[in-house]
């Protein structure tokens, strides 16, 4: 690689384009670096770590000149935090690409992220507090044939920690606007965009005890139409047998259907979701489980709570199977109304909710989900009787007047851990308040509460959190907070999980230091279980672009 | 609405139109897109499982894989894990030397059922070492090897990589005479390890000790495999109770081996532990490069 | 390690010609789903503002909330332009359209469903607001967002106008 940058800039000084190209020149780029002191705690479960410190560094650098970039990203974790996958150890350059773009035709070589359609077969994607990179190590090609026609190729094998996945991806996309394609079109009050991608995975099979496909080929078609304030958006995809750990090596084909209805005008807007996922774990390598190597992404129809106790029971997509739907209602009260107040109200209501699909056995002599088996016959559009996950939540925004705001949100959460955590604890049931309210003492000076609370009969019981922030615009915030699990039953249990923090932000530059506890949670993903174990310690969080 | 769809359908003819313009590109195109098609797709037809070219025992000296699988009372996933374990050791007799290793969150107690502590030093400094519950339970090591960069193998992985390794001849073989004294508890053993390549390395060697079939709670989610959510009489299998000459062995040579060679290494121990069953337990020996950890040969032999 | 400092020493080398960084061209959607390129975000010669969010993201919610209520004012007065770039992935995606209406934003909202304009960008955490001058060069840039901040960026914005230089 060294050779290759020094021969690339011998040879752009020495032509005539060289100063052209120089002129153009541009880098950019960004850090990122998180580091903790650990200390023990015995009472939440902290124990001590022996390296004491634990951090995470990131450096981007980027180089362009018109048509031609390039760039790497360096990597470090000397030892990797606690609960990121400690897989990723040491430091290296696990990502550099360079790309040539020109009019409609671009060319990626390295490492490079990409999504087809809403990503039920391929998304690629980085996503680093969640210790997600599966970045493809290839080749991309993109061209625009004609106006309104995309087109799409990709190659490579997977990124997997520092190394190399065993399987080889390779993809196809294509999407037409059809107002675009044709000029009768293009002014018409309905708009059509329809796509259809390939995408198949090449492992060898060396198994001895299964025969098993080397090739996995996937299909899927989608159209998003809009006419006027309404939006429909669909996408249907289909893969062959792909026995893998996560899907007890069945030999079942996957399918999964997504649908959406959106209606929206000013002032009031509704989306209607739903969604069908039927065997649909879709990785590079059969055998990976956990964050690694999966090719694509089955979002949960659910609304992402920030709010700490509202993220306590977070649902993730099962992609073995499930029927989930979802409404969401955005509307805004009109300013100067009795409800809205003088300035308006926003009102956000979310309704979401997860069912397993209905699964049949394949015949008298096999067993449900048999490994080396189809492993059951599932009904298109029938729903299984086990709920996994409901939240019904609203969320309402309100400026009293020119110094105080608030947004009030009150959730009723289901969540069947048996299921999500692979616990045997069965299903919780809880309501949830959250009140945050902002104080605008000079107009940059401000101080903002949050107090929560969290009632359930099940798991920990209750517990009530609140957190007090000041900030001084535009460089400089201060906040304390705890979560105090008042109500559970062992009186040793009743634990503080308090947290100070402070940054300083200066244009692009942040850092911010918080010291403090926290829980632990069990990752359960695929059929492996990991436990997060509780930290008490100090955190410090860099970042800065350039 | 309905008139603009036929609308649309009228003018399907200008799509075919616009093929005719860029003809090469889009034939090329089209032949790259059904080539990708046809040869992308593997659909297998049942049978879906074989009997896999497995071996049959006999006399001669065979390469022996050390199988180290992680897991604990706790973990509802890992029964399914040691049914892989144990499939492989049928199809494979007498070539897989199997360690359950207890250690982890996972294994922690927790009362009334998940009393009984499975774990112990060498078990804990093992995890530790490949830091294998901070990935998750069940994995493996396949002779503490390193695939693709890690040396952390699911189990569903473990068949594959175990049948290859099997493909290799035997680098060494090892011969364990033993004495075990039953009034003292004592253990004498001697292992001579014959070499059959040349080692550049320190070659280390590992004895411990495991216990059979002790009856306990398990946590289960797979019908298929037990009772849900756990298992009363579970029975807990080649499960790792002590090292003999500590986690990490005796050096057996400290300037690597000699194909021809022969080494030998004498180990004693003595069974403190007065609840383990004597009857059921197994002593494992295994060497192992000094600087790749990796395991060139293991053997088994029964305690008493 | 070696090839890594290479690397540096070719990217210090070129840092000596480099002025401000240009607006990278990438692929956009519009909410409805159809693709632009991040070229066509213009504003006649004109200041132009790009501030990403995501519509879980609190503090990005409150930012643009404030601009809308201001940004008619902002608008007679510096002529700028705000581009609200979302990068709410495809589990979210489909409920932008709805958002940004029910809550009568009047500004521009382009999405950047798989972080491709983010990462060009080099865009950590949002929010992470940009000011972009008439020759689409990124002249000032901001992470987070504190109560009041956008007082410091009107006041940006005005200097740009009158010609000042507001690198920093």
């Amino acid at each position: 690689m060294n050779k290759f940058f020094t021969a690339a800039l011998l040879i752009m000084s020495m032509t005539s384009v060289a100063q052209n190209v120089l002129q153009n020149a541009q880098i950019h780029g960004d850090f990122q670096t998180d580091f903790q002191y650990y200390m023990a705690d015995s009472a939440i479960g902290a124990d001590t770590i022996p390296e004491k410190l634990l951090s995470n560094g990131y450096l981007n650098l980027m180089f362009s000149a018109g048509n031609f970039s390039a760039g790497i990203r360096y990597e470090n974790y000397n030892n990797v935090m606690l609960g990121f996958d400690p897989r990723y150890k040491g430091s290296g350059i696990p990502y550099r690409f360079a790309s040539y773009s020109h009019k409609d035709f671009d060319i990626t070589v390295g490492n490079y992220y990409e999504q087809f359609g809403s990503g039920m077969l391929l998304r690629i994607y980085e996503e680093r507090s969640l210790g997600i990179d599966n970045s493809l190590d290839g080749i991309r090609l993109r061209f625009k044939p004609y106006k309104g026609i995309y087109l799409k190729g990709v190659i490579g094998q997977q990124r997997f920690f520092f190394d190399k996945g065993e399987g080889i991806v390779r993809g196809i996309d294509g999407e037409v606007n059809l107002n675009e394609l044709n000029d009768k079109w293009s002014g018409s009050k309905l708009r059509t965009t329809i796509g259809g991608s390939f995408v198949s995975k090449y492992q060898p099979d060396k198994n001895p005890i299964y025969k098993l496909p080397e090739n996995v080929g996937s299909w899927a078609g989608r159209i998003t139409l809009n006419y006027g304030n309404w939006m429909l958006n669909s996408e249907y995809a289909y893969k062959v047998n792909d026995p893998s750990t996560v899907n007890k090596m069945i030999y079942k084909p996957g399918e999964a259907l997504f649908a959406s209805l959106c209606y929206s005008q000013k002032g009031l807007g509704i989306t209607l979701s739903a969604k069908r996922i039927d065997n649909m774990n879709f990785r590079s390598d059969r055998t990976v489980t956990g964050n690694a190597l999966t090719m694509n992404y089955l979002p949960a129809l659910t609304k992402p709570h920030t709010y700490t106790l509202l993220a306590f029971y977070p649902y993730a997509t099962q992609p073995n199977g499930e029927m989930a739907l979802q409404g969401q209602l955005n509307y805004k009260i009109k300013k100067n109304t009795t409800l809205g107040g003088k300035y308006g109200t926003d009102i956000a209501f979310n309704y979401s909710r997860a069912n397993a699909i209905d699964m049949q056995k394949v015949n008298d002599s096999t067993a449900l989900m048999q490994p080396g088996t189809l492993g059951y016959k599932s009904d298109f559009f029938a729903i299984g009787d086990e709920l996994y996950f409901e939240d019904v939540n609203i969320e309402v925004s309100h400026k009293f007047n020119k110094k105080l705001k608030g947004i009030f949100t009150w959730a009723y959460l289901t969540y069947n851990s048996d299921v999500i955590e692979g616990h045997t604890d069965g299903t919780f049931y809880s309501h949830i308040g959250v009140a945050d309210i902002t104080y605008k003492i000079t107009p940059t000076k401000s101080l903002r509460l949050e107090a929560q609370h969290l009632m359930t009969k099940q798991d920990k019981k209750n517990w009530a959190n609140v957190m007090l922030e000041f900030t001084m615009a535009p460089k400089w915030f201060i906040m304390a907070g705890d979560s105090y699990n008042y109500g559970n039953p062992v009186k040793s249990k009743k634990l503080h999980y308090y947290t100070f923090g402070f940054g300083y932000t200066k244009n692009s530059s942040r850092i911010a230091l918080t010291y403090g506890k926290q829980r632990e949670g069990i990752v359960c993903v695929g059929g492996v279980c990991r436990n997060v174990p509780a930290s008490y310690g100090l955190l410090v969080t860099i970042t800065s672009n350039f | 609405m309905c008139r603009l769809l036929t609308d649309y359908l009228l003018q399907l003819p200008v799509i075919f139109n616009f093929f005719k313009m860029k003809n090469i590109f889009s034939i090329a195109s089209i032949i790259v897109v059904l080539s990708f098609i046809i040869v992308s797709c593997d659909v297998i037809e049942p049978p879906f499982t074989q009997n896999g070219s497995g071996t049959t025992p006999t006399d001669t000296v065979k390469r022996k894989i050390l199988l180290e699988d992680y897991t604990g009372h706790l973990c509802p996933n890992c029964p399914g894990a040691a049914i892989i374990a144990h499939q492989l050791m049928d199809l494979y007799p007498g070539q897989i030397t199997l360690i359950t290793i207890h250690a982890g969150y996972f294994a922690k107690l927790v009362s009334p059922n998940y009393m009984t502590d499975f774990k112990c030093t060498t078990g804990n400094d093992l995890n530790t070492f490949f830091g294998v519950d901070l990935i998750g339970n069940p994995n493996g090591t396949i002779n503490r090897k390193e695939f693709n960069g890690s040396k952390i193998i699911g189990p569903d992985d473990w068949p594959s990589k175990i049948s290859e390794l099997l493909t290799l001849a035997p680098e060494a073989d090892i011969n364990i005479t033993k004495n075990f004294n039953n009034n003292t508890s004592t253990i004498e053993l001697t292992a001579n390890v014959d070499f059959f390549n040349d080692f550049q390395n320190t070659i280390m060697i590992s004895a411990y000790l495991t216990e059979d079939s002790i009856i306990d709670y398990q946590k289960n989610n797979d019908p298929l495999v037990g009772a849900v959510p756990e298992i009363a009489d579970y029975v807990h299998m080649h499960v790792l109770r002590a090292a003999l000459n500590d986690t990490w062995g005796d050096t057996l040579s400290a300037n690597g081996a000699i194909a021809g060679a022969k080494y030998s290494k004498t180990i004693s121990y003595t069974i403190t532990n007065s609840n383990w069953n004597k009857n059921q337990m197994h002593i494992v020996v295994f060497i192992y490069d000094a600087e790749s950890l990796e395991v060139i040969q293991s053997e088994e032999i029964k305690l008493k | 390690m070696k090839s890594f400092f290479g690397i540096l020493t070719f990217f210090a080398v070129i840092s000596l010609t480099a002025q401000n960084n240009t607006v990278p061209t990438v692929d956009l959607k519009k909410p409805d789903g159809t693709i632009v390129s991040s070229d066509s975000i213009l504003n006649n010669g004109k200041p132009i503002i790009i501030s990403f969010w995501a519509t879980w993201c609190k503090p990005c919610v409150k930012e643009l909330t404030t601009f809308a209520e201001v940004y008619e004012e902002w608008q007679e007065e510096t002529g700028v332009k705000l581009y609200a770039i979302s990068i709410d992935d495809s589990r979210t995606f489909p409920n932008v359209a709805s958002f940004v209406n029910g809550r009568d934003w009047p500004f521009d909202v382009l999405c950047d469903p798989n972080a491709d304009f983010k990462r060009a960008m080099n865009v950590n955490l949002v929010p992470h607001t940009f000011i972009i001058d008439k020759d689409r060069k990124i002249v000032w840039q901001h992470t987070s967002f504190t109560e009041g901040g956008e007082l410091e960026l009107i006041d940006l914005i005005r200097k740009l106008n009158s010609g000042e230089n507001i690198n920093e």
